[in-house]
């Protein structure tokens, strides 16, 4: 077991009057690729905001490195957001921006010592890797959703942060993109410093990479478990996602 | 009764933690402002982007309205004051209305027509299309990115536009005075500066600054305010118009009193 960077601690979010999370407790360890798996509407992508300390929880505490994330005005929460890169299940970039400079808006935010050849090199590698360097000037509007989605997934790794969030990276993209995000993620993941939390629906992607489980139903963690042990023990009786999700591998 | 009284606490109470709120976001983007020149690499762009809408591209309707005031002043003015024998005094007026009192609220009125309902659609569709929650994900402050940048441009603007209101209405004064009785240009300047006292150009753009303040961060805040859907977009824009209209006057007749019991 490795040393917990995100600790939540009885942690619930009501939406207006609707409970999305109750009493959740969850501990993230450095290094790991941790998967977070639930049907759709289970607060799967609250509970990575809530963690990321995008998302104030309604009830209990959130904290990443020991420091309490919900104390928005404390030195300590801006030095931590430095280290998270978070991609949204919609692309979410800045519509009056370029691509390219929405991928240069968090390098000069961070590093104002940055020259703009470092910047350059920085943003066309990444861009580059994704084979979306030719699209560099145009608007996201200009892109398809998947190139949209894919330049998402960038601008989050454009600063190495330390702890990646991906909302359903897979989603809504064709076969030959999924292929360009799959080997991104992975080759991201390789990193010794690094720490992903996933939101996906892809069992290969969870089987080969993640080391954590964490399903989410009926607004609480049902079960954290490891593939190798799921898979050793075979349908779980009563968790239709577990069980439909990895069907032909049990 | 009693279901009524319950509503009308509930009400309170929340139009209550709604003011608090508003509150606490003109604290942070005071913050916010005094950390603009430390971050101005990414936020100067934003600023510049503002002043160009804001204050340049109106420069076009503001000379309109300036030469039409001023003219009109004259027109109504010379005609009824020449009655009494008073016609010096057009000048007095002119420099009331235009420079001291109708001059700020008229640019203020434009602005909030044009860049305030601007800036609280923009924001409030970043907000639903997840953009401000994007720019907290990587890191960068919404307040400081979008919200004092944008504030700035404002003020700024509304500073520059009400100096340029003064210079065409006052020369549109001219042009119709010139029409009604012979001036030379000279003679327009030499009887209109005896009339202006330096404190009431100050006035006047002092209530630039808080006119300014008050549209960008009442825009900006309506715009932030928008939850989950476009339908709120323009509900928020509406309310964001009517607020910094009601608090400009309300300045307005602040201001009033304060420069005439000094």
């Amino acid at each position: 077991m490795g040393e917990p960077i995100i600790t939540l601690e009885n942690v619930s979010f009501k939406n207006d009057n609707y409970t999305v999370l109750e009493n959740v407790n969850v501990e993230i360890e450095i290094d790991r690729f941790t998967a977070v798996i639930g049907k759709s509407g289970a607060g799967k992508s609250t509970l990575i905001k809530i963690m990321a300390g995008l998302v104030e929880p309604t009830a209990g505490n959130v904290k990443i490195y020991g420091v309490d994330m919900t104390d928005y005005d404390s030195p300590q929460v801006n030095r931590i957001k430095k280290k998270i890169g978070f991609s949204f299940q919609d692309s979410a970039l800045l519509s009056n921006l370029s691509i390219r400079e929405n991928l240069a808006l968090p390098l000069k935010y961070y590093f104002k010592n940055m020259t703009e050849k470092r910047m350059t090199e920085r943003i066309e590698e990444l861009l580059d890797k994704v084979s979306l360097l030719d699209s560099q000037f145009l608007r996201p509007a200009q892109l398809s959703f998947g190139e949209q989605k894919l330049a998402s997934i960038i601008r989050s790794m454009t600063t190495n942060p330390e702890i990646l969030f991906l909302d359903e990276p897979l989603t809504s993209i064709d076969a030959t993109l999924s292929k360009k995000v799959l080997a991104l993620i992975k080759d991201y993941s390789k990193n010794e410093w690094t720490t992903v939390i996933i939101v996906t629906h892809s069992p290969e992607l969870i089987i080969n990479e993640a080391k954590k489980i964490i399903v989410i139903e009926d607004k609480v963690i049902k079960l954290e478990t490891t593939p190798k042990e799921l898979l050793a023990g075979g349908r779980v009786d009563g968790m239709e996602i577990v069980n439909d999700m990895f069907e032909n591998y049990f | 009764m009693k279901e009524y009284l319950k509503k009308y606490i509930e009400r309170l109470k929340s139009s209550l933690s709604e003011f608090f709120y508003f509150l606490g976001f003109i604290k942070v983007s005071i913050q916010e402002m005094f950390l603009f020149a430390s971050r101005k690499e990414v936020s100067l762009v934003v600023l510049i982007r503002q002043i160009l809408f804001t204050g340049f591209e109106s420069l076009k309707l503001i000379t309109l309205l300036g030469l039409a005031i001023g003219a009109i002043i004259i027109i109504q003015g010379i005609s009824l004051l020449q009655n009494f024998g008073q016609s010096d005094l057009i000048y007095t007026i002119l420099v009331i209305i235009i420079t001291k009192e109708l001059g700020p609220v008229i640019t203020a009125f434009i602005i909030i027509s044009r860049s305030g309902t601007a800036i609280s659609t923009e924001l409030g569709n970043m907000v639903v299309n997840h953009e401000v929650e994007a720019l907290s994900a990587v890191g960068i402050n919404p307040i400081g990115y979008l919200v004092v940048p944008r504030i700035f441009g404002v003020v700024i603007s509304l500073f520059a536009l009400n100096l340029y209101l003064n210079v065409s209405g006052l020369i549109g004064g001219y042009i119709v005075a010139s029409f009604v009785t012979p001036l030379s240009f000279v003679d327009f300047i030499t009887k209109l500066s005896t009339k202006m006292k330096v404190m009431d150009v100050i006035m006047g753009q002092i209530k630039t600054i808080v006119f300014g303040f008050s549209i960008g961060i009442i825009s900006c805040y309506n715009g932030l305010s928008v939850n989950y859907a476009s339908t709120e977009v323009p509900q928020r824009t509406i309310k964001s118009v009517v607020t910094s209209l009601s608090w400009v006057i309300i300045f307005d007749v602040m201001l009033a009193f304060f420069t005439y019991s000094i």
